[in-house]
């Protein structure tokens, strides 16, 4: 995280002086220690909004009779499975790009923090793809919906992805420092 | 109707995508990075999730309707078979590559730039790319049945 933090910084560093690169420094680890500390609040967050997301799983199944799944409902859409109830999918998107971009707003929140090797992120986009589809499932379904019903399917599912995730951090960050 | 709530839905879950924070590559990186600076983030927004899914599922046995007719879906087969495995597998190097799973995905649209576009496209061309990579080996590694 640091060394990301750092890699971005680099770019406003070639206009200033060095005394401004110095403050600047200054600044950004106190920002980064405040950060650290402020966690408690980033759990509670979450917290917070996983009530928010299950809140909406639970409407789509009890009143639609659907499973909150992104990439099952995006993907239907895309390759043309899901076409009887398409404006059902189509809605779902909508109203999730809409209000994330009202709550993005409201909370201040404008970036999503991703990286700007696009060799990188079209790989990861084509990976996701392929294997959501394949496994049926993503953190939506497989997680949320799979776990909260005790399937083993799911929990399998979500062991398999945090695991091979967690790998491919390790490797690609730790061992080849590609991303 | 089932559009207007399939628009509630999915507007509850992109606000709660971005209460969470999960729109953040940085935490779902952080959340796969257990050797480095692990942040648990994710596991609380799992918690969160889970506890009104829970309750659905209990509300969905006492009913087996939904509220607009459709009938609940049915408890899918349990074998785990290699579709799931080898499925989860690549989707598990993609997410922990960029830190992107679709819901965020699509979410990440709301915050403007090229690259959740990017990665939206790579990620569509992957789910009609998909069915190629299916294996038909649904009654192999039969774990439970």
């Amino acid at each position: 995280m640091l060394k990301r933090a750092r890699f971005h910084r680099c770019k406003f560093w070639q206009s200033a002086s060095k005394a401004d690169k110095l403050q600047a420094l200054t600044l950004t680890e106190t920002q980064y220690g405040t950060q650290k500390q402020m966690n408690y609040s980033e759990w509670i967050y979450g917290f917070g909004g996983g009530l928010i997301i299950g809140s909406g799983g639970l409407l789509f199944l009890l009143v639609n009779g659907r499973i909150l799944g992104p990439s099952g409902i995006l993907g239907g859409l895309v390759d043309g499975t899901g076409r009887e109830n398409r404006g059902e999918r189509l809605s779902f998107i909508i109203g999730l790009i809409v209000s994330a971009t009202i709550a993005a707003v409201l909370m201040g929140r404008d970036n999503t923090e991703i990286t700007d090797n696009l060799v990188v992120i079209i790989a990861a986009g084509v990976l996701v793809g392929i294997g959501t589809r394949m496994a049926n499932g993503c953190v939506g379904g497989h997680a949320v919906c799979g776990i909260s019903r005790f399937s083993l399917r799911g929990i399998a599912a979500t062991t398999i992805f945090v695991t091979a995730g967690a790998t491919s951090v390790l490797v690609l960050r730790h061992l080849w420092g590609v991303i | 109707m089932r559009n207007l709530f399939a628009l509630l839905c999915g507007a509850l879950g992109g606000a709660g995508l971005v209460v969470s924070g999960m729109t953040s590559t940085v935490k779902i990186q952080g959340w796969l990075d257990f050797t480095g600076s692990w942040n648990p983030t994710l596991g609380f927004v799992l918690a969160g999730a889970l506890i009104p899914m829970m309750v659905a599922w209990r509300l969905a046995r006492v009913q087996n309707v939904a509220a607009l007719g459709e009938p609940i879906p049915r408890h899918p087969h349990q074998r785990i078979e290699a579709n799931l495995v080898i499925g989860s597998i690549v989707f598990g190097v993609g997410w922990g590559l960029v830190g992107l799973c679709p819901g965020p995905a699509i979410a990440s649209i709301a915050f403007g730039g090229v690259e959740g576009l990017v990665f939206l496209a790579a990620m569509a061309l992957g789910m009609v790319l998909a069915p190629r990579f299916r294996l038909r080996l649904e009654n192999r590694w039969q774990v439970v049945s």
